[in-house]
């Protein structure tokens, strides 16, 4: 039995090579697609070889059924969602000037779709709901101590008065503005008198700030707070959907692109009818990614996530092997990475393609002193182009490099993991029953080079299904060492880097890691695989082929223009599954007793 | 004599206003006499230790009696092996998933890790069973899961198959976080606020209040919601109602019942690479150097917790499976996995872990053992599990699983080692809730389970 056939199976019974098909037809706005002129970056595109034929230039997609055409093409609802830590963070540094950060103190997400946000995964503890209380506390009391920030609410609220009416009109203004900037929408008549019965209970034998105390305590702990409940409204134009209202549309662009509740002009605007078009959703999508302070903290939680980069400032390494590595380098790596991409993206309208092959990073001094090149001087992050014979892309960066290296030694198989589960999507079935008890890492000192530890168990067939895809990916990582640093021999030994992987239903041969990023650079599965994690992050769940049409919907836009980042992000806001939601279906009846 | 029923307006409350105060110890009164009222074990406690164990160091030897001689690395258990069980060559036969998180999943659920889209298991934690049917509803607190350096390494501050010990009862069955900060636990279970009787009855009033109108708000909307969302609200509002009946509920505390002193831990961070804002670091010397007396704080909280009456059913969890800790007070300057297996197994190394573990252990059962329940000890009226997720760190091998059971609830008798004959770990499971009066024949998933222990009881 050849070895190429388990391969195979495993690859395309498990990979997820999805072709999203074309876009939902009924999509308003025909989205400039002179960008897609932009220059993509293929560094050395000319150079790499006719044999490669240039994936990006004519997709698959004419060949898949169109996802949007089909009769449940509708969007699907999006589950309740609460807010995460950081968003209720957010939220309340917005609202009260609280930057306490107050809700770290809640227990962790659930890992959930990998980002932390998925709102299938969100379940409430005991714990949870005692937090929620003891914050809730904590932020009422701190709002209190201040009289400033009531006041933004009403000025009134800055001068106290002896007399009870005016006191209670005063208050009830305060409350209603409040309440109504922490539910995101309008409030009822009834739900102020509500919160008003609290009131008066907590002033009797007390302060009128004891009275908002306690309403604040019960704002803060209630589910149209900490829960995004979206109802939609009928729209004549799609009368088989409902449409998101403008408020629902403002919650949800704000934690999309600012990651935090609506400000006052989004407000405005859904206060005034002002979200009711794509043109105008996308208009508000391109202010909030244009506020970088806000924008950037939601790139780099998505980016965090994505790639191994969260955990570099204190990794286990030997001193004695790796002396210039330090937790300030590996905090710098970091840096690396997230700045490259932020400019990439928000500046340079950079393309995921770009991203992978860009033939330059950003460093500061000590970063380029511990890499041995780059002429800067200082500690801001400048442009520096790389020496494309050793380093290509996003994927060479340092951080990427010892972020996936879990100890003094690289591992090749936590490498290629990566790239195969991270940036092309693959499933890798894990090891179970039998074959689990076959499971063990090679010693450390078993061999000179990575590529001979870790070769014994490819001679597993059952494990060789997996590591054939997995582990040749790796060796051709190996120029780099457990901290990131260029390296051609190993224990004295010259590495040999050649690999191949299955891409775009071909196998393809690289001799090292440039070879391998820019296949991966024109890689169609690469960049799908890019905008379906954004998707899973921006939706806030793990999507399935259900939501067909929205990510169409999102990667056409993003195909158009030879896939830059940020139209895939825009495009995000212009999908039926973000704009509108299913009508809810009917409650089933109760079977009688 | 009934027993003394403390009232609640002679408690007083802790920080958080759950009715989890202290008693007036002048007002404690005490009958020996409930203590026989049930011939079942009252009391659950669960102990994670992460990484297995070197087996040969481990494994004890059997008189043919059955008696047990300990084994170099249960060795510091000695002053307390009249109290112990030990349970040798069972099979974790329900670990299927990644290597270390399908132990962990197994350990409490006897359920494989599903590796589709949701990693977890397919069904409750044991602990939680247990809580249904001697704490909740009954004591303040349904059940008290606490973590010493938890959520370390690649879990990023996010609850994961990594680090999910403790499971909810009812499906989805999803993780449940435990409390880390030693400094909150304290105050909410611990601290007394310093207020008049007038003012505490006011505070507790208005808390009251708050719940009630929040309460009132996920009704309201949880009627409008469609089914899925619908489930999530009311499983809001149920946690919701715990706090508000925990409010009414009053416990009966012994005269054992104190609040434990409360060292400087200021130097531990417990959310060390747990935290949103965090800078990642997942090597936190400084606070590693706490451990031992975070530790012992956490024990010392969970015995009176369980003294004071607060809760009946607790879990200590020593870490997470990814163990990225160091030990210095053990001249141990790497992590612990990097002993396991990163760095290649060192079996030295996850030796002098393993038996540290069993010293720690060691001062969990004598402290329940000092703890006067009235006329018989803590550690007499409960079941005390310690587990791990794997066998052998380099092999990652679920048979021969190192366990133990301590303490005389249901009866237990101690000082026995148990030949496991190769079954399923999921047997000792259905035994340990039988001692609850759970009469049970099967845990888990069916397949990996024949009933109870033989031998067990």
């Amino acid at each position: 039995m050849i070895r190429l056939a388990p391969f195979l199976f495993l690859i395309l019974s498990s990979c997820s090579q999805r072709d999203f098909g074309r876009p939902y037809e009924g999509r308003h706005v025909a989205r400039d697609a002179s960008k897609g002129d932009h220059d993509a970056g293929f560094p050395d595109a000319a150079s790499s070889g006719s044999e490669q034929q240039d994936a990006t230039s004519e997709p698959r997609v004419s060949e898949q059924p169109d996802p949007c055409a089909h009769a449940n093409a509708a969007p699907r609802t999006w589950p309740l969602r609460r807010l995460t830590r950081l968003e209720y963070n957010n939220t309340v540094a917005d609202l009260f000037d609280d930057h306490t950060a107050p809700a770290d103190a809640l227990p962790n997400e659930a890992a959930g779709n990998s980002f932390g946000n998925d709102a299938n995964a969100q379940n409430v503890s005991s714990l949870l709901a005692e937090q929620y209380g003891r914050v809730a506390e904590q932020v009422a009391k701190r709002i209190l101590e201040d009289p400033k920030v009531l006041a933004r609410y009403d000025a009134c609220w800055r001068t106290p008065t002896d007399a009870a009416n005016a006191e209670e009109a005063c208050v009830r203004k305060v409350i209603a503005g409040v309440a109504e900037r922490m539910y995101r929408r309008p409030i009822t008549q009834t739900e102020l008198s509500e919160l008003m019965d609290l009131y008066k209970l907590g002033r009797t034998d007390d302060t009128r700030e004891s009275g908002v105390e306690l309403v604040l305590q019960a704002l803060l702990q209630g589910p149209d707070f900490l829960y995004r409940f979206e109802w939609g409204e009928p729209d004549d134009d799609h009368p088989d959907v409902l449409r998101l209202s403008g408020y629902e549309i403002a919650t949800r662009l704000s934690y999309l692109y600012a990651g935090s509740t609506p400000d006052d002009e989004l407000v405005a605007a859904a206060r005034e009818g002002r979200l009711a078009s794509a043109e105008q959703i996308q208009d508000q999508a391109l202010r909030l990614l244009g506020d970088r302070a806000r924008s950037r903290v939601v790139l780099r939680q998505f980016f965090d996530k994505l790639l191994p980069i969260a955990g570099l400032t204190d990794l286990p390494r030997d001193h004695d092997v790796y002396p210039m590595f330090s937790p300030k380098m590996g905090f710098l790596m970091r840096e690396e990475t997230q700045t490259f991409l932020e400019r990439s993206i928000l500046d340079e309208d950079a393309s995921w393609s770009t991203i992978l092959t860009a033939p330059y990073t950003y460093l500061n001094e000590q970063l380029a002193e511990y890499y041995g090149f780059g002429d800067v001087k200082g500690e801001e992050f400048q442009r520096v182009a790389l020496p494309t014979d050793q380093r290509l892309g996003l994927l060479t960066q340092a951080g990427i490099m010892t972020g996936t290296t879990h100890s003094n030694l690289t591992n090749p198989v936590s490498r290629g993991a990566f790239v195969l589960k991270r940036l092309l999507c693959r499933d890798i079935p894990l090891p179970t029953g039998e074959t689990l008890t076959l499971v063990k890492p090679p010693d450390p000192y078993s061999g000179k080079t990575a590529r001979e530890r870790y070769t014994a168990h490819r001679s597993q067939p059952v494990c060789a299904t997996c590591h054939d895809a997995m582990d040749p990916v790796g060796f051709t990582f190996e120029n780099y060492d457990a901290v990131g640093l260029f390296r051609t021999t190993e224990n004295d030994v010259e590495i040999d880097t050649h690999g191949e992987l299955l891409i775009d239903g071909e196998v393809r041969h690289f001799n090292n890691a440039m070879e391998l990023v820019k296949h991966l650079g024109r890689s169609q599965e690469a960049m799908e695989c890019f905008a379906r994690k954004w998707l899973d992050y921006a939706f806030g769940q793990t999507l399935t082929a259900e939501d067909a049409c929205s990510v169409a919907g999102a990667t056409q836009p993003f195909r158009e223009s030879n896939y830059l980042v940020k139209e895939l992000l825009l495009g995000t806001s212009q999908t039926t599954g973000f704009m509108f939601m299913p009508k809810p279906e009917p409650e089933p009846e109760e079977p009688a007793q | 004599m009934k027993p003394f029923r403390l009232n609640r307006r002679t408690f007083l409350r802790g920080a958080s206003g759950l009715a989890i105060g202290l008693p007036w110890l002048e007002a404690m009164e005490r009958s020996g006499a409930h203590a026989q009222e049930s011939p079942f074990a009252r009391r659950f406690v669960v102990v994670y230790q992460p990484g297995g164990t070197v087996l040969e160091r481990w494994r004890p030897m059997a008189a043919p009696d059955g008696t047990l001689t300990l084994s170099p690395i249960l060795a510091p258990l000695a002053p307390v092996q009249k109290d112990i069980v030990v349970i040798d060559g069972v099979d974790m036969q329900s670990a299927i998933g990644e290597q270390h998180q399908g132990g962990l999943m197994a350990l409490l659920t006897g359920t494989p890790q599903i590796t589709a889209e949701n990693p977890y298991p397919k069904g409750p934690s044991i602990d939680q069973v247990i809580a249904a049917r001697i704490s909740v509803g009954k004591k303040p607190i349904s059940s008290l899961q606490l973590a010493v350096r938890w959520g370390t390494g690649k879990a990023f501050g996010l609850l994961t198959p990594r680090n999910g010990l403790n499971f909810e009862l009812n499906a989805p069955y999803s993780p449940i976080p435990p409390r880390i900060d030693p400094v909150e636990i304290w105050n909410t279970l611990f601290r007394q606020p310093s207020l008049d009787e007038h003012e505490a009855a006011k505070r507790l009033q208005q808390k009251k209040s708050v719940l009630d109108f929040v309460d009132k708000r996920y009704v309201t909307l949880s009627r409008r919601l469609g089914k899925a969302d619908k489930m999530k609200l009311e499983q809001h509002l149920t946690k919701i109602r715990e706090i508000e009946q925990a409010l009414e509920v009053t416990a009966h505390a012994t005269k054992s019942c104190h609040a434990p002193e409360l060292p400087d831990t200021s130097k531990y961070n417990p959310n060390s690479g747990a935290t949103p804002s965090e800078d990642g670091r997942i090597k936190d010397t400084v606070t590693d150097i706490e451990i031992p007396r975070v530790g012992k704080l956490m024990t010392d909280m969970l015995v009176m917790a369980l003294a004071c009456d607060m809760t009946a059913v607790g879990t200590l969890q020593w870490s997470d499976t990814e163990a990225l800790y160091t030990l210095p007070w053990l001249d141990l300057q790497e992590h612990h996995h990097y002993y396991q297996h990163d760095g290649g197994f060192r079996p030295e190394e996850c030796e002098r872990i393993a038996t540290w573990y069993s010293a720690q252990h060691l001062y969990l059962i004598q402290s329940m053992a000092a703890v006067d329940m009235g006329g018989h000890s803590l550690l007499d009226e409960s079941v005390v599990f310690f587990g791990t997720e794997l066998q052998e760190p380099p092999t990652h091998a679920k048979n021969n699983i190192p366990l133990m059971v301590a303490g005389h609830g249901g009866g237990l008798r101690g000082g026995r080692l148990i030949d496991g004959a190769k079954v399923s770990h999921n047997n000792l499971l259905v035994s340990l809730l039988n001692l609850f009066g759970d009469s049970a024949t099967t845990f888990g998933t069916p397949d990996y389970c024949t009933g109870p222990l033989q031998g067990f009881v």
